[in-house]
């Protein structure tokens, strides 16, 4: 029974995957279904907006459904609740809505398989598991996301479980290689947490941060107009806060600054990262620095040497190769 | 004219409504679809049933009671979607049927909590307030009697469903997917001829919950109402036995607020209006445009079954409020502020001529064009007003009005020594903005002495001084 022991020392924890079908979902019910033995934890769950569809909606490969267990207490939308194959008491009903209708808060009563959504951004992410808590929750799971769509940061929860696999890359060194810089990148350091707390509640936007932490809006509408919008970003401004995704575009411009030493880029957490690991393996050498507003503990990895296409890796080669370059636990989903 | 579409164009009806501590989006609703009103008796009972909430919210253990109502409005949802299902006969699913109960069960704790509302209402009113028992609605949806705000079906309802549930367990521990697949579709069936009859069930207490969420949003609109006019001295409007406003004490609630973050008071004003045109003279920066703003906003207040925000009034209810109050320039239309102004006015004329009572409010009538034509142009509208039935108080700056008129000017600057230094945040505390009564109308000369508290350039005041003397 691999780090569930690990995982009861925290009351939340997120659940990601490097792509779609690197096993999140099977480590999600693996997780689940060994907490439902420890009769004493009552476990939540939710997810950070839609997810758990029974069918993966950009492959249309089929997809394990997320499988609960009584009393576990989870969140998911209004219209996604029907869709429930389980008898389940529901507790209660938010006032905000998701694109999916209101969030419902439900009891299983029986087990069965459920659809998860949940809310769409961190802040309210965070009132969520706060409410998962309150109706009883021990452990609150959250089925995450590493997408540019996700407004919602699953690094908000305790720590992480990052799933990834043949999906990703069925080349090994390629697999390797990316997964090992997605472990780089949550390593990343947070900012001090009075200013981490105010950039959290922003969803949009460019910004510099002055010494006494003022936040100075750059007016740029989006990062993909940086060109347009080079001269904001002058040589005194040395701490800039970019509330989505960063590019390497941004990355290559900010490398020909004279004073790239000085500068220290500021990202919501390590899933904003849309640059290759070179690009950004270069600005650091050059002495520019990269921090997190919420910063990410994660605990475990696990691979699914599997493709959607049908492709196996080498599972124990692969997690040789891995353990190389990331110091932590790693288990193959399958064969645990 | 509902209270949402007056908070648009009204700036300090907007400042109020903000203010209010609403405890649901019910009650928010509520207050926003609240009428415009002419009508005396429903105006009356208004007024009567946000004093008896006031006296209620007087005593300590009532404030308790108030502050567990809040608790569960807070939480209370709009059902007014889900009762409409009902009244089209659809199958309610398991949120709805669970909004339906949570509703109920928070009703009846509102009841509970505030059980003793009717002592304090008038006699006319008793019962105003009272909830519609929905102890049935809940026993329909709690049939295992837990009176806990959660909601699935039960196996209290039905004796086969349960066996079902039981099939259901015992397929999934012999891990027969096709079996527990198929157990599954059984259950559901099941379950939906229990939504059935329960939707049938609860259709009966259709005109219940219509009345119900009409309540709740009453409730909750009548002790926010209450309690902001309590902390904020508005008081009761009484109607006048004499047809004039009057008010002793008015004031408008922004520039209160705005002031006490300055540390300053607001100082309110006495005045009195009758069918005969009101003419108000005063300083630059004497407050003339707040004391329109006042009327209007008291005006639009006891109209929507509101306190007004004066010490004592006396009311007179009118068809509309018009007003010409700001710069009317409308470059889109290529108008000019002058011309923008004059079909403002002439809209208001169009209106008083048919004869109903309005409250016509006109700042600085005609000040964009020439001082000749702009006094002949007051004095004629003064004389078209003074013909009509209307309430109205028109500012100018304008000396040689001649038209008969209820002449009051703004007492203005303090004399003082003229010489001392006053910085710009002073100005305010060097005028007396109270209103007296004038006959001779000579406006006061205060443009120049303003300019000069406002340091601006020496030479262009000092030259302008130089011509007056000449």
């Amino acid at each position: 029974m691999p780090f569930i022991n690990d995982i009861l020392k925290y009351k939340s924890i997120s659940f990601v995957g490097t792509e779609k079908n690197t096993g999140k979902t099977e480590t999600l019910n693996y997780v689940l279904s060994r907490l439902c033995s420890f009769s004493n934890t009552v476990v939540g769950i939710t997810s950070i907006g839609i997810d758990g569809e029974k069918t993966d909606q950009v492959t249309k490969t089929s997809k394990p459904e997320i499988r609960i267990y009584p009393n576990t207490i989870f969140a998911t939308s209004e219209l996604l609740y029907p869709q429930k194959q389980i008898t389940s008491n529901i507790l209660a009903l938010s006032s905000r809505s998701t694109a999916l209708g209101k969030l419902v808060y439900a009891q299983a009563i029986s087990s069965g398989k459920v659809v998860l959504a949940g809310a769409s951004n961190t802040v309210w992410l965070k009132e969520v598991i706060g409410d998962i808590k309150n109706f009883g929750a021990d452990i609150v799971l959250v089925d995450g996301a590493l997408s540019r769509m996700s407004f919602g940061s699953p690094s908000i929860t305790e720590a992480m479980i990052l799933s990834t696999g043949a999906a990703l890359s069925f080349n090994m060194k390629t697999l390797v290689r990316k997964t090992s810089f997605i472990y780089r990148m949550t390593q990343l350091k947070a900012i001090e947490s009075n200013l981490a707390e105010k950039l959290l509640e922003i969803e949009n936007g460019i910004y510099s941060i002055d010494e006494n932490n003022n936040i100075i809006d750059l007016e740029i509408p989006s990062i993909l107009m940086i060109d347009k919008h080079k001269e904001k970003l002058t040589s005194d401004i040395t701490k800039i806060f970019i509330s989505g995704i960063i590019t390497d575009k941004l990355i290559q411009f900010l490398k020909t600054q004279k004073n790239i030493k000085d500068i220290e880029l500021i990202i919501r957490d390590f899933t904003r990262v849309f640059c290759t690991p070179e690009n950004i393996s270069s600005y650091l050498e050059k002495g520019g620095k990269l921090k997190v507003v919420q910063p990410t503990n994660l605990i475990a990895i696990t691979i699914n040497p599997t493709s959607p296409s049908g492709y196996n890796l080498n599972s124990d080669k692969l997690i040789e190769e891995l353990r190389k370059e990331i110091p932590l636990p790693i288990y193959n989903i399958k064969e645990i | 004219m509902t209270l949402k579409e007056a908070i648009e164009k009204h700036n300090g009806l907007s400042f109020v409504f903000n203010e209010l501590n609403i405890s649901s989006p019910i009650g928010r609703k509520t207050i926003l679809e609240t009428n415009f009103s002419k009508d005396k008796d429903y105006l009356s009972s208004q007024y009567s049933i946000i004093e008896s909430c006031q006296t209620y919210i007087s005593e300590e253990i009532n404030l308790k009671a108030l502050k567990k109502v809040r608790g569960v409005l807070a939480h209370i949802n709009d059902i007014s979607g889900t009762v409409k299902q009902l009244e089209q006969n659809l199958i309610l699913d398991d949120i709805s049927l669970f909004q339906i109960k949570q509703f109920s069960i928070f009703c009846y704790k509102i009841s509970s909590y505030i059980f003793d509302i009717d002592n304090y209402l008038e006699d006319n009113l008793k019962g105003k307030l009272n909830l519609p028992d929905l102890n049935k609605v809940i026993k329909i949806l709690d049939p295992e009697g837990l009176m806990l705000s959660q909601f699935y079906i039960y196996n209290a309802y039905s004796k086969e469903l349960a066996k079902k549930r039981q099939e259901w367990e015992i397929a999934k521990k012999q891990e027969d997917e096709t079996k527990v697949n198929n157990i599954y579709l059984e259950i559901e069936d099941l379950e939906n001829e229990i939504r059935e009859r329960l939707s049938k069930e609860l259709k009966v207490y259709f005109h219940d919950f219509i009345e119900a969420i009409r309540l709740v949003g009453k409730i909750d609109k009548s002790f926010a109402l209450a309690e902001y006019f309590l902390d904020n001295n508005f008081t009761k409007p009484i109607f006048s036995t004499t047809n004039q406003i009057n008010y002793k004490e008015l004031s408008y609630p922004p520039l209160v607020s705005k002031l006490k973050e300055l540390n300053k008071t607001y100082q309110p004003i006495d005045i009195t209006l009758t069918h005969k045109p009101c003419l108000v003279t005063g300083a630059n920066m004497a407050g003339k445009t707040i004391l329109l703003k006042s009327l209007y906003l008291s005006q639009l207040l006891l109209q929507f079954g509101f306190f007004v925000p004066a010490k004592e009034s006396e009311i007179v209810l009118v068809e509309d409020i018009l007003c010409s109050i700001g710069d009317h320039q409308d470059e889109e239309a290529g108008l000019s502020s002058y011309a923008s102004e004059i079909l403002l006015l002439d809209n208001i004329i169009k209106k008083v001529k048919q004869g109903n009572q309005y409250l016509v409010l006109v700042d600085e009538l005609a000040r964009t064009t020439n001082p000749k034509e702009g006094v002949a142009l007051v004095d004629s509208f003064l004389n078209i007003l003074s013909q009509h039935n209307s309430f109205s108080v028109t500012t100018t700056h304008y000396s040689g009005i001649t038209t008969q008129a209820n002449r009051l000017r703004v007492k203005g600057f303090i004399p003082n020594d003229r010489q001392k230094e006053i910085s710009i945040n002073e100005i305010s505390n060097q005028i007396d903005y109270s209103l007296i009564e004038d006959h001779e109308m000579i406006i006061p000369n205060e443009a120049l002495y303003l300019a000069d508290l406002l340091k601006v350039d020496k030479e262009f005041i000092e030259g302008a001084r130089k011509l007056i003397k000449k």
